[in-house]
């Protein structure tokens, strides 16, 4: 990325035009295939955003609006800035306009004015919101209103429930289609459970769980605080989808059970954290499933090679052999590039959230 | 085209569609095809994880090799040709254990035995549950004998009495070198396979661009409302490769360009770009619009070609600023070979939507850039308004870039900036590769995981390929009937012969500077 320039919010698009100017020789194509605006605080997780922002701009290139509010300036702070994003260190023949919007806490209220004559007409526009979304914020409404799809981060907020609560409001009150992080970022959990159980034979058996226990790594970082939100959702998407009512949780010990009744039988789903400093935080690191005929399906991740797993199946009658899975997307930014391409809201995701807003404080 | 799914936990156009375990064994494994296009393909098939975990691959050939210098092979092969790199060592140390070696010849029987006991075990050792592809990567001659060994040694099942596991098989171009071997091919296998499980391979139906041109017309309402007679003049539909025929002079001296590419990959463009929209995606509602194109056509009247299709051969020349061969120089090439490096042909449908329409198309080696594109030429307006001297009112062209540089642009006619009012053409251009930044699947990828799948849609079907033999076989036999006197009749590095020109110019047109 150039270094950026700052400019009056009047001259943006012109400031813009020149800088695209003095780049003509250099072959870079102007790319766009949407309005890409994020609105995030400046934080610990600041630079966790811009490196996804990159991500995306790696596979669609965009318009990036970056909305950065600093509490930490005076109030009615307020500066914009403008640049050139490479599309990726292999692929430099075209390159995205980049304007940042640093705004005080007391100009909240210009940022719709600061971003809407900055939207290119026609194309979509995708707002991620890293914010915790069950605090209130003047402008998220507003920011709302431009956007096509909204894109949540589960990651900034500490109650789960009161997040799936607010997304499902956000869902009914705006016209946007939703997305979320940590959804996407299970995609490949999702992909594999679905494959393994799509026969009939392992179907059956899977509706005869009366145990799942989920393993995830507990190790936080800098960007990831709540890394249990992962195995929450993954719980919550096989209750959600296979019609589990939940019962009661408690937490003993660190590890948070869930009690579900299916077709008059319990089931008890179980969190457990364990750290594992060389993983991202919140992968899930296995998978044990047990059901009432006494087989037990174990995913197992290989943690000297994370996109590898291996599920274990045993039966009273035999053990299979293993079977390794690939998980070809990286966990971070890849899915969420397919999330960002996608059209409509994820009636999984839905069903999901609709689910863990029931559960209690966890 | 997606697989439709009630699955509670599977989620139509987002969950990844689910491939069933099977074995994948291919025919003719030491070939060219094999080390650039089908084990770099399954290779990042895997690492994308949309094959199936419970997956093998194996090949079978006659040379005597062992599984770990099989697998070196393929490595160095995927280091060389996969869309992307460097190879990722834990997928393929991953991979490597899904894949193994077959000695064989295509005639042993006590092979195939061996085979089938190889496959029972890869099934009890992998959970791939008795599900095959057979890939036949091997000269079209082999195909009977290959498919009656398998359907002989139960390696292939009868669809209609096996349901708990299926058998595909997949066939390379040419299928049949004219409408009777096409014929008799066909019944040659009907013996053994159904139509079902016959996947004829075009690759070009796997091709992203290619895929585009349906999402293109159907899915925006703009186009489909000119996509006529009434508004367009003509199209042009270009094939052209700067390379020569490389190391294939056996095959091409029995095939032909005709053969190698107008019949398959032209007729594939030509119907994709002049079908009716299917009632649906489904494999045959796509395949029964492509069909109706076919049998609409008409090239000549009474079977007087001359002033219909050209055919050429490349003599010697410069291609990248270096002096090249012509094609009688070329190695397995005959000193006096009538073998035609380029075809030009002019045709119409005739039906209510293209009546009138010609559509122009060439084909040829060593020309001088490499691109397939398909070029819509629009009719002019009325020119009343804009009649001065200096106004260039140039006809919009919509075109289609298949390859390389893969987009689309479309020119259109604006004013000069100044006071006076010419009008200058300029171009508006979408490219692929621009606007997404991934790098796409290559063809073979998206066509196995289709056979995996069952989707036959991106597959050539039996009278797709019949029509289109129906149609080309006549020119093939006018030209048996007489030996072209002028070859060759173009020099490598341009863009055909004069004859090629005048098919054109007749019409007051002219072909298309690439």
């Amino acid at each position: 990325m150039l270094d950026a320039k700052t400019v009056p919010p009047s001259q943006i698009e012109s400031a813009l035009n020149n800088l695209w100017e003095s780049l003509e020789r250099t072959g870079k194509m102007r790319a766009s295939l949407f309005n890409l605006v994020l609105y995030a605080k400046k934080d610990a997780r600041e630079e966790y955003i811009r490196t996804l922002t990159k991500t995306i701009i790696e596979k669609f290139p965009s318009r990036v609006i970056f909305v950065l509010v600093d509490p930490d300036k005076d109030p009615n702070y307020s500066e914009t800035k403008i640049s050139i994003m490479a599309g990726s260190e292999q692929r430099k023949d075209y390159a995205c306009d980049y304007i940042e919007i640093g705004v005080g806490t007391s100009a909240l209220e210009r940022v719709p004015f600061l971003i809407l004559p900055q939207l290119i007409s026609d194309l979509p526009v995708y707002l991620v919101l890293a914010q915790d979304i069950c605090q209130p914020d003047p402008i998220v409404a507003a920011l709302e209103k431009m956007a096509n799809r909204l894109i949540l981060d589960s990651e900034m907020t500490k109650n789960l429930p009161c997040f799936a609560r607010s997304a499902l409001e956000h869902r009914s009150e705006s016209k946007c289609d939703l997305a979320d992080l940590n959804w996407a970022r299970m995609e490949s959990w999702r992909d594999l459970l679905s494959s393994t159980f799509y026969s009939q034979d392992h179907f059956d058996e899977l509706k005869a769980a009366h145990t799942i226990a989920i393993s995830y790594n507990s190790t936080p970082s800098p960007y990831f605080c709540h890394p249990e939100i992962q195995a929450l959702y993954l719980q919550g998407w096989l209750a959600a989808q296979l019609g589990w009512s939940f019962g009661s949780c408690e937490r003993k010990n660190g590890t948070l059970s869930l009690y579900y009744s299916k077709e008059n039988s319990p089931l008890v789903i179980t969190l457990t954290p364990s750290e594992h400093p060389n993983l991202s935080p919140g992968s899930i690191t296995d998978l044990q499933l047990h059901t009432d005929n006494k087989v037990i399906f174990v995913f197992t991740r290989d943690l000297k090679y994370p996109h590898q797993i291996t599920l274990d199946i045993t039966t009273p009658e035999q053990c299979y052999l293993p079977t390794q899975f690939v998980f070809a997307k990286g966990e971070a930014g890849g899915s969420l590039v397919k999330e960002v391409s996608h059209k409509g809201t994820s009636e999984h995701y839905l069903n999901t959230l609709k689910l863990i807003s029931q559960l209690s404080e966890l | 085209m997606s697989q439709p799914d009630q699955h509670p936990l599977s989620e139509p156009g987002i969950s990844s569609r689910i491939t069933s375990p099977c074995i994948l064994v291919i025919f003719g494994v030491t070939g060219d095809l094999t080390a650039r296009k089908l084990v770099p393909a399954i290779y990042n098939l895997v690492r994308e994880g949309q094959l199936p975990a419970q997956f093998a691959c194996v090949g079978f050939a006659r040379r005597d090799k062992t599984h770990d210098q099989f697998r070196e092979e393929m490595r160095e092969n995927i280091e060389k040709h996969s869309r992307v790199k460097p190879i990722v060592e834990p997928i393929w140390d991953h991979f490597k254990e899904q894949l193994f070696y077959h000695k064989s010849e295509f005639q042993d029987d006590d092979g195939y035995k061996r085979l089938k006991k190889f496959l029972a075990e890869l099934d009890a050792k992998l959970g791939t549950k008795g599900n095959r592809i057979f890939y036949l990567s091997t000269q079209p001659s082999f195909f009977p004998l290959v498919c009656e060994k398998l359907h002989q040694h139960e390696l292939i099942y009868d669809a209609n009495k096996v349901t708990n596991k299926w058998s595909h098989v997949i066939i390379e171009k040419p299928f049949g070198h004219d409408l009777t071997s096409a014929q008799a091919l066909q019944q040659e296998l009907m013996q053994f396979l159904s139509e079902k499980q016959i996947y004829r391979i075009d690759h070009y139906l796997g091709k992203e661009t290619v895929q585009n041109i349906l999402i293109f017309r159907f899915a925006n309402a703009l186009f489909e409302n000119v996509w006529n007679n009434h508004y367009i003049d003509h199209v042009q539909i270009t094939v052209s490769e700067e390379l020569g025929i490389g190391t294939r002079g056996r095959f091409f001296e029995e095939a032909g360009l005709f053969r190698d590419i107008i019949q398959n990959h032209m007729m594939q463009l030509l119907s994709l770009m002049a079908m009716e929209p299917p009632v649906n995606l489904t494999a045959d509602a796509v395949h029964d619009e492509k069909v109706k194109v076919l049998k609409a056509i008409r090239i000549a009247e009474d079977g007087n070609y001359e002033n219909a299709v050209v055919r050429g051969q490349y003599g010697p020349g410069y291609i990248g600023g270096e002096s090249v061969v012509g094609y009688r120089q070329e190695e397995n090439v005959a000193d006096d070979s009538c073998i035609e490096t380029y075809v030009a042909m002019r045709l119409f449908i005739d039906n209510w939507r293209w009546d009138e329409v010609p559509f122009y198309l060439r084909a040829g080696k060593r020309l001088p850039k490499r691109t397939t594109e398909i070029a819509v030429s629009f009719k002019v307006p009325p020119e009343v308004l804009f009649q001065s001297r200096d106004n260039k009112h140039d006809p919009n062209i919509l075109t289609l870039r298949i390859q390389p540089d893969e987009g689309i642009s479309l020119k259109i006619n604006c004013k000069v900036p100044g006071p006076s009012s010419p009008i200058q053409p300029v171009k508006m251009d979408f490219r692929y590769g621009s606007y997404f930044g991934m790098s796409p699947p290559e063809a073979y990828e998206r066509l196995i995981c289709d056979c995996i799948l069952g989707d036959r849609t991106l597959f050539a079907r039996e009278d797709e390929v019949f029509e289109s033999w129906k149609l080309l076989t006549p020119i093939l036999e006018s030209w048996q009937s007489s030996t072209p006197q002028d070859f060759p009749n173009y020099q490598a590095g341009t863009w055909g012969p004069e004859a090629a020109d005048r098919l054109i110019e007749r019409d007051g047109r002219s072909w298309r500077l690439i």
